[in-house]
């Protein structure tokens, strides 16, 4: 107890706090912009925190973590341009919210969960973080394929009526994700002798290519909406009402508990909670067909999640050192350069220093609700101008932000094609949603599969009969099931009115 | 636009054909050769279940236009929407083209100018305010405050992108 009471009062001071909301603010900004984010962030940061008294540099960074995951999803909800990918899935229904004119209400919605899901891992990290971390160890590559899968049979929730598109659209995504060598066998897959090739093809200028420059190129055919009208749009961001949250309570509490989990499984990060909590959103509402054209679960099912990740993805890192996302393995850098090593020996020697960082990741989360509203305000202003000078700002974000990755102008070429392919899926009413979730999710599924099975000498039997593999897979299977059977049953009862 | 969807259909339908017949070479390269899921297995099992759901949707298309009588319609009629997509297009192309080779900070202005002037935009302070208000704003975030590099160009372009970035 008198650890906690040491810890709080370390955080309560006037510096520590400025540090924090200056993180929360810092993150928010860059996971807001394409091309800039969180990892990079608290990457530029470390050698400032080296002056910093440890808890204080620790903070700051783990500041920029949470402001930076929630950031993503105001870009993608204004723009449909998600500034980072852990934001893409919230863009499937912010954005055709917003172009329902309630951008506020979306803003709203996405800032309220990220605090909530960010509040809940906190928590979870605090009570139970050596408990967790350990669950987590025991997954294996049937537990990663089954979660996996999981979340891909989202894709046949997505295409309504049109599920033969949905899974083309998903085919595609999981195809893309093939391209480059492979992991195990070191073979050149479709790369046609191209060098940039062989590193695969990076989801990041494939989700802004899809979503943004499919757009502009839709808005240019069409001509409308280029001039004047969106001139007297106010958008100010709304948090929902008591009675509104409490209607979502389930799907926050149900993002939460997933992305938290998700967040400790090392290597899986925010952006697969995302879409894990984005799939079980759409599985358990009532009205499945309705996602995807802006309802507010659709919002804070992906936007939970990913929050909930942050404070899952420091479980690993505090408890065993072992990062669970990029951005946590950059924060170890900033244990190292004040010659602390993560791990269970920092609990022993240094715990006022680990429960000082829980203390300020739950602060952090409290001021994201602020920093929230200014950045989303900030950002706001540009839905205001008129898209004929919105969309080359927007294109050139979108090439400057793939480029960034790797400073190399195929992820640039990658990003145009995208953006082809994502007009013309537009055009012929193919959803997009579903080549993301291929192309995010692919190659954990097929390393998972092939990684797991030779593990179990290519035995189905022992790969597929785990408790928690089999239990996710047999939900998965099921969920797909009863939507082709929902679909048939609807078309039945279409073709029999026909009759009639 | 049935004629259209037919066509995006037969192009995926192709274009997966011809991947699988490109994933025969994959086997050769690999040192773990007789593994049961070697690098093309994952591969096929996609491209065997596109040329499958495209095909059924090339013949449901097939089936609309055959239903609607729709085999007269016309792909080739310009209006100014397709005119300003294609040039949305090449424009972009450009772009993309000469972002290597003149740099980022002597391109994107010109660029930007272009596009708006494409969709319409009439306001001369405005284009002229927003593209050059925006590349600054750009260089400095991404090469100043951030250190992530944007593209310089060649020869002359080089040594004038040197002088900001």
């Amino acid at each position: 107890m008198d650890i906690w009471i040491s810890a709080l009062q370390t955080v309560f001071q006037p510096t520590m706090l400025f540090f924090i909301l200056l993180g929360v603010m810092i993150g928010t900004v860059l996971g807001a912009i394409p091309g800039l984010n969180s990892t990079m962030g608290t990457a530029l940061l470390i050698p400032f925190t080296f002056a910093m008294e440890p808890a204080n540099g620790l903070a700051l960074l783990a500041a920029v973590y949470c402001g930076g995951t929630f950031g993503g999803s105001i870009s993608a909800i204004l723009f449909n341009v998600p500034g980072a990918p852990e934001a893409a899935a919230t863009g499937f229904d912010g954005y055709p919210m917003a172009q329902k004119g309630k951008a506020g209400e979306a803003l709203g919605y996405a800032i309220m969960s990220s605090v909530l899901g960010g509040l809940f891992s906190v928590l979870v990290m605090t009570l139970v973080s050596p408990q967790l971390a350990k669950v987590g160890l025991t997954f294996s590559q049937p537990e990663y394929f089954a979660l996996a899968v999981a979340a891909l049979t989202l894709i046949s929730s997505l295409g309504g009526a049109g599920m033969g598109k949905a899974f083309i659209a998903g085919l595609i995504g999981l195809f893309l994700a093939t391209i480059g060598i492979d992991e195990m066998t070191a073979a050149d897959r479709f790369t046609f002798g191209t060098k940039a090739l062989m590193g695969g093809v990076n989801f990041i200028p494939a989700i802004i290519g899809a979503f943004a420059i499919g757009e502009i190129l839709a808005k240019a055919e069409e001509g409308k909406g280029l001039s004047g009208e969106h001139l007297n749009i106010k958008v100010s961001t709304k948090l929902p009402k008591i009675a509104e949250l409490l209607r979502l309570k389930w799907t926050i509490l149900r993002s939460a508990v997933i992305g938290t989990a998700i967040g400790i499984l090392p290597g899986v990060g925010a952006t697969t909670a995302a879409f894990i909590g984005y799939s079980e959103t759409v599985r358990w509402s009532k009205h499945p067909e309705k996602f995807g054209t802006g309802v507010p679960e659709g919002i804070s099912g992906p936007e939970t999640a990913n929050n909930a990740a942050t404070g899952g993805a420091m479980v690993p890192l505090l408890t065993l050192g072992i990062p669970g996302s990029a951005t946590t393995a950059v924060i170890i850098g900033g244990f190292l350069v004040h010659g602390l090593q993560p791990g269970p020996m920092l609990f022993i020697n240094q715990p006022k220093l680990m429960y000082s960082i829980f203390i300020a990741m739950f602060v952090a989360n409290i001021f994201m609700l602020f920093a929230g509203l200014f950045v989303a305000k900030l950002f706001a202003n540009f839905r205001k101008v008129r898209y004929s000078i919105l969309g080359p700002i927007i294109f050139v974000f979108a090439a400057i932000g793939s480029f960034g990755i790797r400073n190399d102008m195929t992820d640039v070429w990658i990003m145009f094609a995208c953006g082809l392919l994502g007009y013309f899926f537009k055009k012929f009413k193919y959803p997009i949603a579903p080549m993301i979730i291929g192309l995010v999710l692919g190659p954990l599924t097929e390393v998972s599969l092939r990684k797991g099975m030779f593990m179990t000498d290519y035995a189905w039997g022992p790969f597929l009969m785990r408790p928690i593999a089999g239990t996710i897979l047999v939900i998965a299977v099921g969920s797909v099931l009863w939507n082709l059977y929902s679909v048939f049953i609807k078309k039945g009862k279409a073709s029999l009115e026909e009759v009639e | 636009m049935l004629k259209g969807e037919l066509i995006f259909g037969l192009l995926i339908l192709a274009g997966s054909l011809l991947l699988f017949w490109v994933t025969g070479s994959f086997q050769k390269q690999t040192a773990l050769q007789g593994a049961q899921m070697g690098p093309s297995f994952w591969p096929r099992f996609l491209l065997g279940g596109l040329i499958l759901l495209s095909g059924i949707i090339s013949v449901g298309v097939i089936r609309r236009i055959m239903k609607e009588k729709a085999w007269g319609e016309s792909l080739m009629t310009m209006d100014p929407g397709k005119v300003r997509f294609f040039a949305a297009i090449g424009l972009s192309i450009a772009y993309l083209v000469l972002l290597p080779v003149l740099g980022f900070i002597a391109i994107t202005p010109v660029f930007m100018i272009a596009f708006m002037l494409l969709l319409g935009e009439k306001s001369k302070g405005w284009i002229i305010g927003v593209s050059i208000a925006m590349t600054a704003i750009i260089v400095v975030l991404f090469t100043k405050a951030m250190y992530v590099p944007l593209p310089r160009g060649v020869w002359l372009f080089r040594e004038f992108s040197l002088l900001f970035y």
